[in-house]
């Protein structure tokens, strides 16, 4: 019986309490993201957004003509540098092109060395004809060598290969992405969902702290970029901010969310 | 007993939940704030959501495919007029130039040799005829070369850029997107086509603009000659002009107009 009393009576306050703070509920927005950062926002004179990680510099490549893949050279997580061969396509056409135009090169040189020895049957024009079409033919050759290296692709920076999406053998579309890369050394913070009302408060080398979830970690970092046009999300007009990290705490990986708060005081 | 005492403490859960319920109940239907928006047209003015955009702003894309060989700017930065932005993979045209300009060095010694052999006019229109084609291709490489390099068409801020080095470019696809951020406008979206027959260019305007919480005056510069459709109705487009550009105002804010009609 007294039990039965002390269970309803706590029933009751607890409800009590729960609907005192019901009208009440003011407390302002940015707080639930300060309480999930252990470290601690800080929340004077802040602009506090959530945010992503997403590498500095990144590339979806794809071939200029349509072939089959020869090669494919580098897998996922593969280290690259500007300049290393990534992947081969095989192009009959354009190589024959390519010894085509070194045996005209060949031939045309022959042509030109019959007529420099000077002599009455032997007129300076065809010599000089000759000459410029030696010349036309080195040229045709270089067309079709820079026409070859479209077979391959580069990587056109130091970087990270985030995903390879065909493999040797199989047809690749002109413009078809075929390899993405990334500069996963120089990771970036943009926010998604700054409000511009928030922005005017906003310049770029302010101070920033971030609070990376999946590493429940707090990073410090400063304002790199405003973006110069709006995004709209949801109805609500936002500016993308871009954070560069001070320092890039390891296992930070591109898409993870973070939580930022921008010293704007 | 026991019974009884749970249905009174009952009774008393329920009576304290209805109680702490009331006090929540009577908020302010949000449908008010509506009113600014659907004003009657007799009312002497008109009002309607805008934004701000910059007088001049232009989305660049390339003419021709290829694969992108620099991109030599980033969002945020300033370029001033034929500025290169982003350039394509020219090695096989460079070439292909070179292979023309050859070409018309071998039909120039041509005309030379028949001209000092001598022969018939047919022959040296014909030789004369092989130059200008050879000078015409020349051109046209060249001008396909110039297509490939991406130029600020006037001095301003680079907005977006949407494509990276090795990345290939489609012609038409939107690559940058850039505007003149020392010259902004502003234009609304939803003015009812109610509206519309007593706007008037030169009418003065009321302009808040949310971000800065501030009221801005300025004059109608504007007013579309076609409509658009926004969620069934039937909007016209009609720009503002502010009188003095506010510091802090960014591509893309959100407005609220009022111009006065009377």
């Amino acid at each position: 019986m007294k039990k039965l009393f002390w269970m309803a009576s706590l029933v009751l306050t607890a409800t009590l309490a729960a609907c005192a703070s019901t009208p009440t509920a003011t407390p302002p927005p940015a707080a639930p993201a300060t309480e999930s950062a252990p470290t601690g926002l800080i929340l004077a004179g802040g602009v506090v957004a959530s945010a992503e990680a997403m590498p500095a510099q990144d590339t979806q490549m794809s071939f200029v003509v349509s072939a089959p893949v020869k090669e494919v050279l580098v897998k996922e997580g593969d280290v690259v540098t500007a300049g290393q061969t990534l992947l081969t396509i095989y192009s009959p056409d354009l190589e024959l092109a390519v010894t085509s135009a070194e045996l005209d090169a060949q031939a045309a040189e022959w042509e030109y060395q019959y007529w420099i020895p000077a002599r009455l049957d032997r007129p300076p024009e065809r010599r000089k004809q000759a000459e410029a079409e030696l010349e036309e033919a080195r040229m045709k050759l270089e067309t079709a060598k820079a026409n070859l290296t479209q077979t391959v692709l580069l990587a056109p920076f130091d970087a990270v290969v985030v995903d390879v999406q065909i493999q040797a053998g199989q047809f690749a579309q002109a413009g078809q992405v075929v390899i993405t890369l990334a500069d996963l050394a120089h990771m970036q913070i943009k926010t998604t969902d700054l409000s511009e009302k928030d922005v005017p408060a906003v310049q770029i080398g302010q101070s920033a702290n971030i609070y990376v979830e999946a590493l429940d970690i707090t990073v410090t970092g400063k304002v790199a970029q405003i973006s110069p046009v709006s995004e709209t999300v949801g109805g609500d007009v936002v500016f993308p901010v871009t954070i560069e990290l001070d320092e890039q705490p390891a296992g930070l990986l591109w898409g993870m969310s973070a939580e930022v708060e921008i010293q704007t005081q | 007993m026991m019974k009884k005492v749970f249905w009174i403490l009952l009774s008393v859960f329920a009576l304290t939940l209805s109680a702490c319920g009331a006090p929540a109940s009577p908020t302010a239907i949000p449908t008010v704030s509506l009113d600014t928006v659907s004003q009657p047209a007799s009312s002497g003015s008109a009002s309607a959501s805008a934004i701000v955009v910059p007088v001049e702003k232009i989305e660049l894309s390339f003419p021709l495919s290829g694969a992108v060989k620099t991109v030599e700017v980033a969002a945020g930065d300033s370029v001033t007029a034929g500025q290169p932005l982003v350039t394509l993979e020219t090695a096989i045209l460079e070439a292909k130039v070179k292979e023309a300009e050859a070409r018309v060095v071998t039909v120039q010694t041509q005309l030379a040799y028949l001209i000092r052999t001598g022969t018939s006019q047919e022959r040296y229109d014909a030789a004369q005829a092989d130059i200008d084609s050879a000078q015409a291709q020349v051109d046209i490489i060249k001008a396909q070369l110039a297509q490939a390099t991406l130029t600020a068409p006037f001095a301003g801020t680079i907005a977006s850029v949407d494509i990276s080095p090795a990345e290939f470019a489609n012609p038409g696809q939107i690559v940058i997107v850039m505007g003149d951020l020392s010259h902004f406008q502003i234009e609304t979206s939803d003015m009812s086509e109610k509206n519309v027959p007593d706007l008037k260019i030169g009418q003065p305007a009321t302009v808040f603009i949310e971000a800065l919480d501030e009221n801005f005056s300025g004059k109608v510069v504007d007013i579309a000659r076609f409509s658009e459709t926004v969620g069934g109705d039937v909007v016209f487009k009609i720009t503002i002009k502010l009188d003095d550009q506010p510091e802090g105002l960014r591509w893309g804010m959100s407005a609220e107009v009022n111009i006065e009609t009377k």
